[in-house]
Parts: C-alpha cells; sequence; structure tokens
C-alpha cells in the first residue's frame, strides 16, 4: 500500500508531530517573550525548508541547463510548489509572531521584503511554467527563472545582517556562538532537520506525481486510455 | 525558435541585474529602513514634511502612559546622547518597556527634539533565554548592535 518515499514521509510527519508535542509542551518559556516565542519551532523550520527547495531548484535549474533539449521540468516544477507552501508558511507564522512582539503584521523592512519577493518569483515560476508550452525554450526559460530565485535565498539570509531590519538578526549560525539556550536550540535544530526532510519527501512525491500525470496525459493524447 | 528563447534569455537577465542593482544601491544607501536618532536630527529639517521611521532604545525612566487617554510618551535614545521625545496615541505592544529597543513611524519637528508617532514597532534582540537565566546584559548589547548599524555619527 505504502512505497518507500511515502512510508518515510508518513514516519517524517510523526517525528514532526512529536516535535511540536515537545516545542508546546517541554521546552522552556522565552523569559522575554513569553510563550508566544514557540512559534519559532515552526518559523524558522519552515523557512529552511522554503530555502531546501530554492537549493534542490538550483540544482534542477542547472542539469536541466546543461541539455535543454531532452530535460523535463519535473523536479524543478516539485520544488517550486513546495517552496512556495513552505514560503508562504514562513510569512504567515512570522506575521502572526510579529503582531503580538512587534506590534505590528507586517513591515517593509529588508527580511520581510526579499522573503516576500521569494513567494513572489516561486508564484511567476508556476505562471512562466504555464505560460510557455512544453519544449527546450520552456526548459531554458524556467531553469534561468529557478537560478535567479535560488539567488534571493543567501540575500535573505544575509539581509539582517547587511541591513537595518525590525527582523531580529540570525540565532543559530553567527559568529560568538548562538544566542539561544541548550534546550531551546536543540529542539529548533531537530525541527530543522526534520522539516528539511518533510519537504524533500514532499519534492519526491510530487514529482512522482508529475511524472504520473504527464504520462498519463500523454497515453490519452494517443487514445491508450 | 532559437532566437525566442535567446530573447526570452536576454529579457530575464536584464531584469535581474536590474532587481540586483537597485536592491544593492537603493536599499543600503539611499532608502534605509529606519533612522537612528542622530541622523534623524541632522535631517531633520528636510524630513520634516515626511513619515519617516526612527530606531532607539526606550530611555529608562521617560515613559508616561495615560490609561484613559491612551496617551503614550517616552524618550528615545541612540545611547550617544542624542535623544528624542516620542508622542504616541494608543496602546503600546506587548514587548515595550523601558530599555526596550523600538522603531516609531511619524512625523518628526523641525529641530529634531520631538516626534509625533503613528506606528510604534518593537525592535528585540535575537537571545532566547528561559526565565532566571540571564542578566540583560546580552540582549542589550545584541539590540544595540543590530539598531545602531552604519551608524554615520559616532558620539
Amino acid at each position: 500500500m505504502f512505497d518507500k518515499p511515502r512510508l518515510s514521509l508518513v514516519a517524517t510527519i510523526i517525528a514532526m508531530i512529536v516535535q511540536w508535542l515537545l516545542a508546546w509542551f517541554w521546552v522552556p518559556v522565552d523569559d522575554a517573550q513569553g510563550d508566544v516565542y514557540r512559534i519559532i519551532y515552526l518559523h524558522v523550520p519552515a523557512a529552511f525548508a522554503a530555502f531546501t527547495s530554492a537549493f534542490v531548484l538550483a540544482v534542477a535549474s542547472i542539469l536541466a541547463l546543461r541539455s535543454p533539449n531532452s530535460s523535463k521540468l519535473d523536479l524543478s516544477k516539485a520544488a517550486t510548489e513546495v517552496g512556495l507552501v513552505f514560503t508562504i508558511l514562513t510569512l504567515a507564522t512570522g506575521s502572526i509572531w510579529g503582531k503580538p512582539t512587534w506590534g505590528t503584521w507586517w513591515t517593509w523592512d529588508a527580511r520581510l521584503t526579499t522573503t516576500f519577493l521569494l513567494a513572489l518569483m516561486y508564484g511567476g515560476w508556476l505562471l512562466l511554467h504555464n505560460a510557455i508550452p512544453e519544449g527546450p525554450s520552456r526548459v531554458r526559460s524556467c531553469s534561468i527563472l529557478g537560478l535567479m530565485i535560488a539567488v534571493d535565498v543567501p540575500i535573505i539570509y544575509k539581509s539582517v545582517t547587511w541591513w537595518r531590519t525590525l527582523h531580529q538578526p540570525q540565532t543559530i549560525l553567527r559568529s560568538g556562538g548562538s544566542t539561544m539556550d541548550g534546550d531551546m536550540l536543540a529542539l529548533l535544530l531537530s525541527g530543522i532537520a526534520i522539516m528539511v526532510i518533510v519537504c524533500l519527501s514532499m519534492i519526491f512525491v510530487r514529482r512522482q506525481n508529475i511524472r504520473l500525470q504527464e504520462s498519463l496525459e500523454e497515453k490519452s493524447l494517443r487514445g491508450v486510455v | 525558435m532559437k532566437s525566442k528563447s535567446t530573447k526570452w534569455m536576454i529579457g530575464i537577465v536584464i531584469i535581474a541585474v536590474a532587481i540586483i542593482s537597485i536592491a544593492l544601491t537603493q536599499l543600503s544607501s539611499n532608502v534605509v529602513y529606519f533612522f537612528t536618532p542622530d541622523e534623524a536630527q541632522a535631517k531633520a529639517a528636510e524630513l520634516s514634511d515626511q513619515n519617516i521611521k526612527v530606531g532607539g532604545m526606550v530611555v529608562p525612566g521617560s515613559v508616561e502612559w495615560t490609561a484613559e487617554a491612551l496617551d503614550l510618551a517616552f524618550t528615545i535614545s541612540d545611547l550617544k546622547g542624542h535623544e528624542i521625545k516620542i508622542r504616541h496615541k494608543g496602546t503600546p505592544p506587548d514587548m515595550f518597556k523601558e530599555g526596550q529597543g523600538v522603531v516609531v513611524e511619524g512625523i518628526i519637528t523641525n529641530d529634531g527634539k520631538s516626534m509625533t508617532s503613528r506606528k510604534l514597532m518593537v525592535k528585540h534582540s535575537e537571545e532566547y533565554k528561559k526565565p532566571g537565566s540571564h542578566s540583560g546584559d546580552l540582549s542589550k548589547e545584541l539590540l544595540e548592535k543590530s539598531l545602531f548599524k552604519d551608524q554615520t555619527s559616532k558620539p
């Protein structure tokens, strides 16, 4: 009934639920923010998953650009769709976190603006993919846009260091060590690891879906089905 | 077919170059997300007719809150001697307190000494600690570093 990727996806989702229970009931409260900070255990992993999708998209785009005539965009499309979902999740959880702590749902600082741009570009990729008929021309255009999307990720990541922002700077990967208590940091890192695996599994399953769909469409066009 | 995809590529590359150059020139120099108190004061005369954002630390002891009138008054500082008095109508965010980092959006007076706030936002540090395990010094230091990044004038 379940094939291997689906089974591992189910296993990871169970791990994610355990992670959330720990985030709700086990990890200590933050002194300055109170319970509301617990959304970090969804917000930061979702952001890392959105970045992972962009990385997969970049690799798929480079591979596709090397042989545009024989390449398909199934992996790129799967990564873009999953990336868009996680970027929207990042923006939504960030907004819900921002209202009680910062006092605003949204502000156009560099971190938020570049993340919004990522969501727009993921959406733009899907539009572009729909707008061009299948062929090497679509492979080229979509792959170049895919690489541009990947370029936005390090800009998002460094935005809090390069520019003055309302968003606080990096907590984990910073010179001088993390600024988070041990228990909190351990749970956040495991949350990131789990979400990245969930993200990769989703991309894998979605890619299988796209391939199935394409082969079915092809068969129906030829009148086999 | 070939020329069409080449046109697409050229178009996308031009857009990419445009976006990156706008990002690098506009965001880093001309358009800052918020001014530090000394920058705002230095340019107060030309900025006084626009909506601007100023970031600073809430000076301890300066907060006056009249709950019935929803009237909030406090002073922000860059901790190097530049201070601006802020007047805000409305309840402050939950994390607002003395010694906290804030970004105030509003209109500054010509002399740069006071500001009418239309939007008050809290800027917190990237420190996460369980209760009773920190002195607050690191948090303050991190906040200062992030708030007064690339400040033009020194004390």
